[in-house]
């Protein structure tokens, strides 16, 4: 089954299309790469799908159900969850507490139960700090739980930014080029560790890449945008030797 | 923690507090003055405000600066409320106070509904003008109604006396500072702090965690409104009789500047802040007045060692071990020997207990945080900088002054100045805070709160590192 149909989505910036009639599926538990050069439209999908644009016109159903309109949290507790291209932590907060922002979404207790400190409340902060704890070991970050995010090097604020999404416990993850700026040893450790996820915990992702050999290894179907319009769809085989995707990535290596 | 423990814990600290209170009812009140139980009292009612306020600014990032609006709206709608269904002798009066703390809650934390509103679409200096406008909005609209005393005032009495109502017992002032810091100490004790925290750090990314932005920004004015309405109607029935300049926007301010200088977020320092700023200006009150030619020299002498200060400071080694540090730690420790000297020196002096006994707990707070700490010898160090810009800024004055007085220009300008001490107190208020501004821009605590683990972590003893903010 489909977890998450995108159907002719568009959206207009004034006389700009920076998505226009994108349609594609991303069936359960598949790693699926979405690519293509700057200023295609990749990151706008994303804002599309968790509720940040309202599309002008098309359909985006998850689940079966249609989440146009929605908010973005609704979208989030409805199991979609993302990483943001420029990296969005909560600066002063440690990363601890970063995680266990994502973790709260599932939370039961009530405010007034928290504002009187009563034992439920507190079995639940530590329910989700213990759960906090064990994603930040998975990711490599538990020597750094009490650091502040912002003063944590780039690497690890990225790897922080998919282990905050990941508690959430999202049935999709959307990454935004997880790997930017990251050197290549960093960038096979973090590809391995996605596949991780996927191979493990039988994680859908919706992974946007800039840098094609990085999502040729990991990814089973690729979609490739350019000016804000599908060029190419497929496993990525047949994308490596599609001709339009060799122009849009003019000059660079495939 | 086992749910037994939990209970455990709170039946002791709720015993404790109940003990304080008794005993600063019963013992402690009644030793001191008239003047230092009002210091105390209203103290306190600064550390709540301080306090509330900061659970919408500091600690949800929404800058909301017309506080005394809430804190208004409690005093009035409690007081319209005494006068008109109180009735002497029929009911123990701290049980009505009680009733009236809620319907000053009530009113207020609806006033902060709506002021909550536009926070959903307005940031940063936009929602300030919101809140302030709101502010002086309410202070008109009061002031256009006679039925509520308008710009003479209301007096606030029972219903079949005339007499005003003064019923606010110490102990209660001192039991809404601790519900109130224990409240927003629970809320980030627990995970239910942290949506709160995320929206100040990153609406966006908060909400796509799943963080209900609208809903946890309304619910952070709310608290913190409601709060704000319970002071108010203590306040008023407290004095027994309310004006609107007791609600302006310096009003706002002040309490504003308490959080900020507290540290935007910390709630021990909008706490300590909110108690001691206001201490500090009401101690300086019976200070010797001044000439027109000491006050300029003075500041004179200020602008010229600060400047002079900032443009040396980046030469001198305060960190680094060596000749320079502990040349600068002697300096240090001739300022914290000063600070003790002070605080022994001030119970000889004609000012309240409250001054002489916060001045002490200063003196001794520094001398321990200097003397005991793990990084004792830089801090010793800053220290030493800091008593040596201060004795170049006295031994500055003096030749200031002498210029002052022997130039002609100045001598005609400031010769008929004389400064009635008691004036100036704002003065040196708003420069203690431009110093801890330049000094320290993200307030005395930043974003830190007491706890025990801190204190065991600071004096170098063994400590669990922390979890949560809380
Ligand atoms: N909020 C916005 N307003 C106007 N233009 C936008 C907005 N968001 C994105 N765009 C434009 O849409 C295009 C696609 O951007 P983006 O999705 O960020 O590309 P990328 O594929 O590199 O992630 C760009 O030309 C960008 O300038
Ligand atoms: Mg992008």
């Amino acid at each position: 089954m489909n977890l998450l149909t995108v159907n002719r989505a568009t959206i207009r910036f004034g006389g700009l299309v920076a998505v226009n009639d994108v349609s594609f599926e991303v069936p359960q538990g598949r790693l699926f790469g979405l690519i293509g050069p700057n200023g295609a439209g990749k990151t706008t999908c994303f804002n599309l799908i968790t509720g940040i644009y309202r599309p002008t016109s098309g359909d985006i159903l998850f689940d079966g159900e249609s989440i146009v309109g929605k908010k973005p949290h609704q979208i989030a507790a409805k199991g979609i969850c993302r990483t943001f291209q420029n990296i969005r932590l909560f600066g002063d907060l440690s990363a601890l507490e970063n995680v266990v922002v994502g973790g709260f979404l599932r939370h039961r207790s009530t405010l007034p139960e928290a504002l009187a400190l009563m034992p439920r409340a507190i079995h639940e902060t530590e329910g989700l700090v213990e759960y906090a704890m064990h994603l930040l070991d998975t990711f490599g970050l538990a020597h750094e739980a009490n650091s502040r995010s912002r003063d944590l090097d780039y690497g690890n604020q990225r790897r922080l930014e998919i282990a905050r999404a990941m508690a959430t416990k999202p049935k999709l993850l959307l990454l935004d080029e997880p790997a930017a700026g990251m050197n290549p040893m960093e960038k096979i450790g973090l590809m391995a560790q996605i596949r991780r996820l996927r191979d493990e915990f039988g994680q859908t992702i919706l992974l946007i890449e800039h840098d094609m050999k990085v999502v040729m290894g990991v990814c089973e179907s690729i979609f490739v945008l350019d000016h804000g319009a599908e060029i190419a769809h497929g496993p990525p085989e047949e994308i490596r030797n599609d001709p339009k995707v060799i122009e849009a990535y003019l000059g660079e290596p495939v | 923690m086992t749910t037994a423990r939990i209970w455990l814990v709170r039946l002791l600290s709720l015993g404790a507090v109940i003990l304080f209170l008794w005993l600063l009812q019963t013992k402690i009140s009644p030793a001191l003055g008239f003047l230092d139980n009002r210091l105390i009292q209203i103290g306190l009612l600064y550390a709540t405000l301080a306090v509330s306020l900061n659970l919408i600014n500091g600690i949800t990032g929404q800058f909301s600066i017309g506080h005394a609006a809430f804190y208004q709206i409690g005093a009035y709608t409690s007081a319209i409320v005494s006068i008109h269904y109180y009735r002497t002798g029929t009911i123990e009066p701290w049980v009505w106070l009680l009733l009236m703390i809620i319907v000053g809650a009530v009113a207020a934390a609806m006033a902060g509904f709506v002021v909550g509103l536009p926070s959903l679409r307005l940031r940063g200096d936009y929602l300030a003008v919101v809140t302030l406008g709101f502010g002086e909005i309410v202070r008109i609209i009061i002031q256009a109604q006679e039925s509520l005393g308008g710009s003479y005032g209301l007096t606030v009495s029972a219903s079949n006396s005339d007499a005003p109502l003064k019923i606010a017992p110490m102990w209660m002032f001192a039991a809404l500072a601790i519900f109130v810091i224990a409240v927003c100490r629970n809320l980030l004790k627990t995970a239910h702090g942290l949506p709160f925290l995320a929206v100040r750090e990153d609406e966006l990314a908060a909400s796509a965690m799943g963080v209900n932005t609208t809903l946890t920004k309304v619910t952070a004015f709310v608290l913190g409104a409601a709060f704000a309405g319970m002071a108010g109607a203590l306040f008023s029935h407290y004095e027994g009789f309310i004006t609107l300049k007791q609600f302006d926007m310096n009003q706002s301010f002040l309490i504003l500047a308490m959080v900020v200088i507290g540290g935007t977020g910390s709630i021990t320092g909008a706490a300590l802040a909110g108690f001691f700023l206001y201490l500090l200006p009401e101690s300086l009150r019976d200070l010797p007045d001044v000439s027109g030619y000491a006050v300029f020299g003075f500041a004179i002498s200020v602008v010229i060692v600060l400047i002079v200060s900032s443009k040396t400071r980046r030469y001198v080694r305060l960190t680094s071990p060596g000749a320079g540090q502990t040349l600068f730690m002697i300096f240090g420790l001739v300022g914290v020997l000063g600070a003790l000297f002070m605080g022994f020196w001030i119970w000889s002096q004609e000012v309240p207990r409250m001054t002489q006994f916060s001045v002490s707990v200063l003196a001794v707070g520094l001398a321990c945080a200097m003397l005991f700490t793990r990084k004792r010898m830089p801090n010793l160090a800053g220290l030493g900088w800091i008593v040596l810009c201060f004795g170049a800024i006295i031994a500055l004055t003096y030749p200031a002054i002498q210029g002052l007085q022997s130039n002609a220009f100045t001598s005609n300008l400031l010769g008929e100045i004389s400064y009635r001490a008691g004036n100036l107190r704002f003065p040196l208020f708003s420069a203690t805070l431009v110093v801890v501004m330049l000094t320290r821009p993200q307030g005395l605590l930043g974003h830190h709160e007491f706890s025990w683990d801190w204190v065991k972590k600071l004096f170098g003893l063994p400590h669990k590192s922390k979890e949560l903010a809380g």
